[in-house]
């Protein structure tokens, strides 16, 4: 069994066009969409929720008010600034700010402030009729850590070995930060999303450094290339430099999006051409595997 | 007054209009907190005036004071200590949050600070544009430090126009909460929908006047438009999808340096935001 990421620092480039298109093109697999501030696969996968349950990722404090003397030891020693006086006067730890450290709890001489779990989001486990998907969803607001991703991965993996399935694709977030690198930390490769723009070329470059200090070897698919032609022969001598090798090239095609509103992938368009470039994503990616 | 320009979703356009924006409303300080990202000055193309690096206190273990003892460790909420007994002490970079406590909880005040540089900020300006913009250093996990860092260095008296990070976490709270105004950029597809939805979560509990840009907005269907109707949010403009607009950006050219048409309505843009904010 196989984990593969789909990543690209930049949003927007086709990161979960090119998942839904694997998703019809690769089988025996397992799905996990690990953009949970922001989840998308679930519109193209034709999902039937099997089960959800919440998930809680750490502690916020809270302050009885009833205890609290109004010191502000706790407002002073609070590094993330999560502890205000209200307009009535009392001291109250904003959700939004807290980071579950602890320290106000350590420091409060009177013993109001306590600790409680959390609500961050929901796990979800859907069939897909590509295979099964787990999903998350981060409630908006709230902290990205990359544990949720982490835990979406092992569910993920879970499956994967329960049911012997060959592949697990990972469709990643953007950014190079917490979720992401939950997202790479020990996959066997990455598939990157690019497009011939001087921003997403800047983006790949720092996501494929990423994925390089994690020793994950990489393919790129230029997407939209008629956008800026001689910015592919630019992403093509970099990844020629870099010893990367390029899996596909694909044209801005209209069919994509319309058939995508649809709620459907490129491979449905029944186009041969378009088809058979998706196809020579995974066949080149199969071979520097 | 302070403007945040945000998506949920992303690759929609964001960091086209914060841009567009700043060259209609300049003078203008224009705020890059996509800082895992930041493309701004890409489109920009303004020369660095100045360069600092940012630091986070970081915990250091004095082993001769050091006695093994563990509690930092089991104090840490992150698992960030790390004890090899009788060996060392020691906090693990990309996993310490900085919150102070091991140093608190330490019966033998063996642990100190040090500045650990976790990435830059960069200032540039062209065209009356003042770009401040945050960067992290790959392999950086925690991007808030910065971003908060960014927002304390704001000019006084200043308009200032905030290019967000995509998605609807807390990130996107951290760059939108001093907002006098938030603009959500998305595209009329369900992905950009679905995303548009989640922002306005965030949008919503910060309490937070909104309005919506349509990116692209002849490639999909009318479903941002019925949600704008039903929850009376202003549609401020909608920019048709263009090959020559896509091309222009893929070279770092934004549509209000290029064409007077679009200066027009990004002029047009701003003081609608003005008026309404008033």
């Amino acid at each position: 069994m196989k984990q593969i990421v789909i990543t690209s620092g930049k949003g927007g480039t086709g990161k979960t066009t090119v998942v839904s298109a694997l998703a019809r093109i690769v089988k025996s697999k397992i799905l996990v969409d690990a953009d949970v501030d922001a989840a998308n696969l679930e519109i193209v996968t034709n999902p039937k929720l099997l089960g959800s349950e919440p998930y809680s990722e750490g502690l916020k404090a809270f302050i009885d008010t009833d205890k609290c003397i109004k010191c502000d030891i706790c407002r002073q020693k609070c590094r993330f600034n999560a502890i205000i006086i209200n307009d009535q006067g009392n001291y109250e730890v904003t959700d939004y700010s807290c980071e579950g450290c602890k320290v106000c709890e350590l420091v409060c001489p009177v013993e109001a402030v306590s600790l409680n779990e959390f609500s961050s989001g929901l796990i979800k486990h859907s069939h897909t009729p590509f295979g099964n998907l787990w999903h998350g969803e981060l409630f908006a607001g709230r902290d990205n850590s990359g544990k949720m991703v982490t835990h979406l991965r092992q569910k993920g993996k879970d499956e994967a070995l329960d049911k012997k399935a060959d592949w697990i694709l990972i469709d990643g977030a953007p950014g190079i930060g917490c979720q992401v690198i939950a997202s790479i930390t020990g996959v066997d490769a990455a598939i990157a999303v690019a497009e011939p723009t001087l921003s997403a070329i800047h983006d790949m470059r720092r996501i494929i450094e990423l994925t390089s200090n994690f020793k994950v070897p990489v393919g790129i698919v230029i997407n939209k290339v008629d956008i800026n032609p001689s910015l592919v022969l630019e992403i093509k001598d970099w990844a020629r430099s870099m010893k990367l090798p390029i899996l596909a090239e694909i044209p801005i095609d209209k069919r994509i999006v319309k058939f995508m509103i649809q709620r459907m992938s490129p491979i449905e368009i029944g186009d041969e051409f378009l088809t058979g470039l998706y196809e020579s994503i995974w066949n080149n990616f199969l071979e520097i595997l | 007054m302070i403007v945040s320009v945000a998506s949920g979703k992303g690759g929609t356009g964001k960091t086209t209009v914060a841009i567009s924006m700043a060259i209609a409303a300049a003078p203008v300080t224009l705020i890059d907190a996509d800082v895992e990202e930041p493309n701004a000055n890409i489109l920009l193309r303004a020369p660095k005036r100045n360069v600092t690096g940012f630091s986070v206190p970081f915990p250091i273990v004095d082993p001769l004071r050091c006695d093994y003892c563990e509690k930092c460790a089991e104090f840490c909420a992150y698992n960030a200590m790390i004890v090899l007994k009788g060996l060392k002490v020691f906090a693990a970079p990309e996993i310490c949050k900085s919150c102070g406590g091991c140093i608190l909880v330490c019966p033998k005040d063996a642990i100190s600070e040090k500045p650990r540089k976790m990435g830059l900020i960069n200032y540039y300006s062209r065209l009356n544009v003042n770009l401040i913009e945050g960067e992290i250093n790959v392999g950086e996990a925690v991007a808030k430090p910065l971003i908060n860092e960014l927002f304390r260095r704001l000019p006084e008296g200043n308009n200032i126009i905030v290019d967000c990070p995509p998605g609807s976490a807390h990130s996107v709270v951290e760059s939108t909460r001093s907002a006098d105004f938030v603009v959500l950029v998305t595209e009329p597809t369900p992905f950009g929908l679905h995303d548009l939805i989640e922002a306005l979560k965030v949008t919503d509990s910060l309490k937070k006047p909104v309005g919506i840009i349509i990116n692209r907005s002849d490639i999909g269907d009318n479903k941002i438009e019925i949600l704008s109707e039903e929850k009376n949010i202003p549609i401020l403009m909608k920019i048709p999808y263009s090959s020559e607009i896509a091309r222009k950006y893929s070279q770092g050219i934004p549509p209000a340096e290029f064409s007077d048409y679009w200066r027009e309505e990004f002029i047009k843009l701003w003081h609608n935001i003005m008026e309404i904010v008033e």
